[in-house]
């Protein structure tokens, strides 16, 4: 084991709730983290785009921020999976480094953390500008040479992270289960607010989880009596939830899918967050809203700033996708 | 409603930002002067008057809330706007207590100031 | 290039990840710190319910979860308890946060004949008790409308100043710097007054000014009608009234009256009462001028004394608003509670007014008499006599008399009273320490004082929570401050004349408001336990916020303390303030074996001043392989600035010669020399957890804790410099006055500051590393010249004398 002690004490009342409390509330704070990045980035891009007025302050604080939240999600990452987080921080040492060197010192120059401009790209005249166009490439990526981009570290952070969020099906007191086309869903809920709940098969509607019910309702899921076909397959899916939010994992080897979202209502805390783990190819059910990152284990994808109306619908039409006749 | 031309003054140590100010708000028609020296331009404050002053909170020489004394001490009629660095509660408060006429925190898009602007012409016109 | 990507030497991974976590907890724990305290400023300008009230509660309760975890990482699950009561917490806040709001179209104008003026959420207290009255008494009580507490919404949303109003009010101190605070206030009046008033509104309340017209020859009086939760409290004269005001003079008078709502007093009247903002907006009421020739007040009980059975008039001659101000001194008539009354004159008046007949008396007698009876309960009702002799009714609301209670006779005493005489306000018996206070002194006075002042003016509202009893030399019974006195139930005597200079200051009096006599020395057994339980009775249902116990409010103060415990923790402010105190405990458990490699790295840092540091450096960065390191050896930015004001020559540390005495057996130097002051003695090391932009300074001495937390680097994203200090050797009012000199120190130095008696909580953040350099420098002076200021802090006057000193750099004060 490693230095860091993830796992509660056995005797420990309530042991196994606060450690799926934990793991939820931790992976939403590497999500957060992720997105803070790439609002960093967008807004670094609005900037370019509509002569804003800006100074190399602007530029300095905006990598200093990425830096921070990329420090942040590294150790997010490690403390859900300790084991092999080294590489983790060797990574985010190196990309510091750079960054420190190239950007954020005072005597660096405004092209010195420009990479030879590889195709026909030209950069802007301006010094700020060339600056911050210069640095958001270095987080984005990909760069020339095999150089580390932020964005490979965040991808790594990904794949490092995302096989402990197998499991926890046990713990769950909710069943949710019906036949679609061939296929048979079973979906085990772990209420996280913990409240007393009746055990055994639920009703859609009584979840009391704004997201999951979307889902359920695109997946066309009228009752739990109420089954089509016959079922050739099943499909076994564990869903942790609360009042808005949700995550929902599906558990077969074959369909190993980590969904995590919010339907609050409230564009800014509204998001989905989507990873699929080869061989599953995400864009064969995920809305087009969707933008879609490659790892090396996967695919990742993610969904923010919606009006409520259109993440709704957006989580609708995965319902229908992921849980209805597919 | 009538409408009058503003004799608006920027200043900022920065020239990058006088010089993307100065076109966008001259679009409109109004006749802005820049500074990137906070003396001259109070110099130049004392000779002429100006409807709105636009200046940046940190300067080195002068800062924006010196700038701001001066300008309502000479004239009570003048609306002043800060631009600030990093938007702090502090900064914010001192420069509308000590009787800013609002501040906007950089980055901005020249649209955005063009806005407070207008604003603090209705103002005037009252 | 090639060379980084090899793993460098020394990189120990365990090492690191307590080192992050430490970070991360450190981070998190300034972070919950800012959410705390821009919850409590928001809880004062958002209702309950509101988004912006539950989101940064779902928040914190995440963040502090967290927390609780990485605390359980550095200390390998020693605190797991925390979870539970953690979860307590947070069923206890879903409780209070679940009901959705109810939103509805509000009118912005509403005539006081239509339903919605009984209102007094919508049109305020003043204009709902007026519109009841005039559903009774139709003839005698004029028409008028009331611009909406909806309205004053909507001028204040559309005029941008709901956010500069929030802005400009967080976090400030109202008692430090008047002058400050009064720009601020005039700032704020400023903008109302210039602000432009919406298009409907201006129409609406044309319209039915204009309506009305015909009843308002003399113009319009406006009036002030605000609000709040609990209508016992009346902002008697906080705000102001405009009378006479021609029809196209209006729209000023409303931004005028809505401005008057930001008046110093009224300001500090709200912060001090604990009213919150968004319970108190303004409703502002227009009625005809009645061209008076008498006016004033009549009660339809006797406040002074209500087994009584009689009313009281107060009369005086023209408009009343002199005497309701305090200004007059009108006549006083008695009558008995009775359908045709017959005013009976009192001996100290010696021939019948000129200005109003016994019949008018009478009949207004009859009025009010009719009143109470149709409503139920007690009232005081303004009223005026017109030039042509009609009786108006202009006012009416309920009176709260004194309780049965507080009236019981005290047991006579042989001792003979130092004063007796004056005017009862509010009957009842106090005791208490004299404060005086005269003209604009504004202070606050401790909790139980007798308050002594010349006139009661109602600026000295803000002061009465925490009197036992006022005295006055002047002032009328009739005057917005007596009104306030009722609401609080201060035991109090007006005009007592020259007779308030043998009070003197400091001394324990003993006040029968009800008999008006003073007595030196303490007179009733268990009288002060008393007063001082009704003040805490008072200010608890003032601040009975429900979030408050729950969220905000610190129980666990003391670290040392038994109480100081995972299940002492009763809201989420403890739970953030326990396993940040344990956090950093837990860096420093040297005996624990796993820890063997904190040992290693621990070194000494060698200075020249009488306090032991213990050094962890964080990244290897400082490694000279040297155990004993000096301050030059450090290269530690927010260390090296620190350590520049902590160690500036200029300033005084009197044990310095101590060290001197290094030769000395260690024993023998604090028995004798009696060591370093405070519970950390010698052999406790101060500690020192550095990294190259990071620091991370815990000190103990002279019995109060400090903690620098701070993070500097080029960039100023993630700057900040977090600063706590607490505690101290002096008595609590010593200590706290330290506090707020700290306090105003690191305002002045544009840091945010959190202070809760003697708790200071200060941040200063994303500020760029030359500003957070000359912070730190800032910090370290004063540090050291707080170090044993509470002895010093004789009087109220010192927070200001000190803080003077030290913002220019005289140092010298502080030896």
């Amino acid at each position: 084991m490693g230095p860091i002690i993830g796992r509660l004490k056995k005797g420990f009342r309530g042991r196994e709730l606060t450690e799926a409390r934990l793991q939820f509330a931790r992976f939403r704070k590497l999500l957060e983290n992720t997105r803070a990045i790439m609002n960093l980035v967008e807004d670094g891009r609005e900037k370019l785009r509509e002569e804003y007025i800006f100074d190399r302050h602007y530029v300095t604080s905006l990598l200093d921020g990425v830096l921070e939240r990329a420090g942040m999600l590294v150790f997010d990452a490690v403390v859900l999976a300790p084991e092999g987080g080294e590489a983790l921080y060797l990574l985010y040492d190196r990309l510091k480094a750079f960054a420190v060197e190239r950007f954020i010192k005072e005597e660096a120059k405004e092209q010195s953390g420009c990479f030879t401009p590889s195709d026909t790209k030209t950069l802007p005249e301006e010094p700020e500008l060339r600056l911050l166009s210069c640095a958001l490439d270095w987080v984005t990526g990909p760069l020339p040479d095999g150089e580390p981009s932020m964005m490979d570290l965040v991808r790594l952070v990904f794949d490092h992270t995302i096989a402990c969020l197998r499991g926890g099906s046990a713990m769950a007191k909710k069943r949710l289960e019906w036949n679609r086309g061939d296929t048979r869903h079973v979906i085990d809920v772990v209420d996280l607010e913990g409240g007393d709940v009746k055990e055994g098969p639920v009703s859609g509607y009584d979840l009391g989880c704004r997201p999951l019910g979307t889902m359920i309702a695109g997946a066309g899921w009228e009752g739990p009596r109420r089954q089509e076909g016959e079922a050739k397959t099943t499909k076994n899916w564990i869903a942790f939830t609360d009042k808005d939010q949700l995550s929902l994992r599906g558990t077969d080897d074959d369909n190993r899918l980590y969904l995590e979202a919010t339907l609050s209502g409230h564009t800014d805390a509204d998001f989905a967050f989507f990873f699929a783990e080869d061989p599953l190819d995400p864009k064969s059910f995920l809305p087009e809203a969707f933008h879609v990152e490659k790892t090396v284990l996967g695919a990742m994808a993610w969904n923010y700033d919606l009006p409520g109306q259109d993440m709704e619908y957006s989580l609708s039409q995965l319902g229908a996708r992921l849980l209805g006749g597919m | 409603m009538e409408e009058r031309k503003l004799n608006i003054m920027v200043i900022d140590d920065e020239n990058i930002v006088g010089k993307r100010l100065k076109p966008a708000l001259e679009k409109s028609g109004d006749i802005v002067e820049t500074f990137e020296d906070a003396k001259k331009a109070l110099e130049r404050f004392n000779e002429k008057p100006f409807d709105i002053v636009v200046t940046d909170i940190r300067m080195d020489e002068v800062d924006g809330i010196e700038v701001l004394e001066h300008v309502l001490a000479h004239s009570d009629k003048t609306k002043v706007i800060i631009i600030t660095g990093y938007a702090t509660v502090e900064v914010a408060r001192e420069a509308l207590a000590k009787g800013a006429f609002d501040f906007i925190a950089k980055p901005f898009k020249p649209n955005d100031l063009r806005v407070v602007i207008e604003r603090a012409a209705k103002q005037l016109k009252n | 290039m090639e060379q980084d990507r090899k793993k460098p030497l020394d990189f120990d991974y365990a090492f690191r990840l307590r080192y992050e976590t430490l970070r991360a907890l450190m981070n998190r724990n300034v972070h919950a710190l800012q959410l705390l305290s821009d919850l409590e400023a928001d809880l004062n300008h958002f209702p309950l319910l509101d988004y912006r009230i539950k989101r940064p509660v779902e928040r914190l309760l995440g963040e502090t979860l967290l927390m609780i975890q990485e605390l359980n990482l550095l200390a390998r699950n020693q605190y797991t308890e925390l979870y539970d009561v953690l979860d307590q917490i947070r069923r206890k806040t879903s409780l209070i946060l679940r009901e959705p709001p109810a939103l509805a179209q509000k009118p912005l104008v509403a005539a006081l004949d239509e339903e919605q003026s009984l209102d007094p959420a919508l049109v305020g207290g003043k204009a709902s008790g007026v519109a009841s009255l005039r559903r009774l008494f139709p003839e005698v009580v004029p028409a008028g409308f009331t611009v909406t507490t909806a309205a004053y919404n909507m001028f204040l949303q559309e005029n941008g100043l709901v956010e500069r109003i929030r802005l400009m009010l967080k976090d400030l101190d109202t008692t430090k710097d008047r002058d400050r605070f009064s720009s601020i206030t005039e700032s704020i009046r400023n903008m109302i007054r210039t602000g432009h008033t919406p298009k409907a509104l201006e129409e609406e309340l044309l319209g039915h000014a204009e309506r009305l017209a015909a009843a308002a020859p003399s113009g319009w009086a406006v009036r002030s009608s605000a609000t709040s939760e609990d209508s016992r409290f009346s902002f008697a004269g906080q705000f102001d009234t405009s009378l006479g005001i021609p029809t196209d003079g209006l729209i000023a008078a409303y931004r005028q009256i809505v401005a008057s709502r930001f008046s110093d007093r009224a300001v500090i009247y709200r912060i001090n009462c604990g009213f919150r903002e968004v319970d108190t907006p303004m409703a502002v009421l227009f009625m005809p001028m009645i061209d008076a020739a008498a006016a004033g007040v009549i009660y339809t009980t006797d406040p002074k004394d209500p087994e009584a059975e009689r009313m009281v008039i107060n009369a005086c001659a023209g408009l009343g608003d002199d005497m309701v101000k305090g200004i007059k001194q009108g006549d006083t008539f008695y009558m008995e509670r009775h359908q045709s009354p017959v005013p009976a004159r009192p001996a100290t008046v010696e021939k019948d007014p000129d200005y109003i007949s016994s019949d008018t008396l009478s009949e207004i007698g009859t009025l009010a008499y009719q009143a109470t009876t149709a409503f139920g309960f007690d009232m005081d009702i303004e009223w005026a006599v017109d030039r042509q002799g009609k009786v108006w009714l202009l006012q009416g609301r309920r009176l709260y008399p004194a309780t049965q209670e507080g009236i019981k006779e005290a047991r006579s005493r042989q001792e003979l009273p130092l004063i007796e005489g004056g005017v009862t306000i509010f009957p009842g018996r106090a005791e208490g320490q004299v404060v005086c206070r005269r003209g604009e002194e504004l202070y606050p006075i401790p909790k139980g004082s007798v308050l002594v002042v010349d006139q009661p003016t109602p600026e000295l509202s803000s002061l009465l929570p925490n009197a036992a009893a006022l005295l006055a030399s002047g002032g009328s019974p009739v005057g917005h401050l007596a009104t306030l006195i009722r609401e609080f139930s201060i035991p109090s005597i007006f005009q007592l004349g020259n007779a308030v200079k043998r009070l003197q200051e400091g001394k324990v009096v003993s006040v029968n408001a009800t008999k008006r006599r003073i007595y030196a020395g303490s007179r009733w057994p268990g009288m002060k336990e008393r007063v001082l339980s009704r003040l805490a009775s008072a200010e608890k249902s003032q601040k009975d916020d429900p979030l408050n116990d729950i969220v905000l409010a610190l129980h666990l103060t003391d670290p040392f303390s038994s109480s100081f415990k995972p299940r002492g923790c009763r809201s989420i402010h403890d739970v953030i303030r326990f396993t940040h105190e344990m956090s950093v405990r837990q860096m420093f458990q040297f005996g624990d074996e796993h820890n063997h490699l904190w040992k290693q790295k621990t070194r000494r840092l060698k200075t020249k001043l009488p306090m032991k540091f213990k050094l962890l450096d964080l990244e290897g960065t400082l490694n000279s392989g040297k155990r004993d390191l000096a301050p030059a050896d450090l290269d530690s930015i927010p260390f090296n600035a620190f350590w520049k004001g902590f160690s500036d020559p200029a300033l005084h540390w009197p044990e310095r010669w101590k060290s001197e005495f290094a030769g000395l057996p260690t024993d023998f130097r604090e028995q004798v020399l009696g060591g370093f002051e405070g519970p950390r003695r010698s052999k406790d090391a101060n500690y020192l957890l550095l990294a190259r932009d990071y620091l991370n300074f815990n000190a103990r001495f002279a019995y109060h804790y400090t903690m620098v937390d701070a993070f500097v680097g080029p960039g100023d994203e993630n700057n900040y410099v977090h600063f706590r200090f607490h505690g101290g050797g002096g008595s609590k009012e010593k200590r706290q006055r330290r506090a707020r000199f700290v306090e105003w120190v690191l305002r002045e130095k544009h840091f945010g500051v959190d202070r809760r008696g003697d708790l200071i909580t200060a941040w200063l953040r994303r500020y760029p590393q030359k500003d957070s350099e000359e912070a730190l420098e800032m910090l370290g002076r004063l540090m050291v010249c707080a170090r044993q200021l509470d002895m010093l802090m004789r009087s109220e006057s010192s927070v200001k004398v000190f803080a003077q000193d030290f913002l220019n750099n005289k140092f010298q004060a502080f030896s």
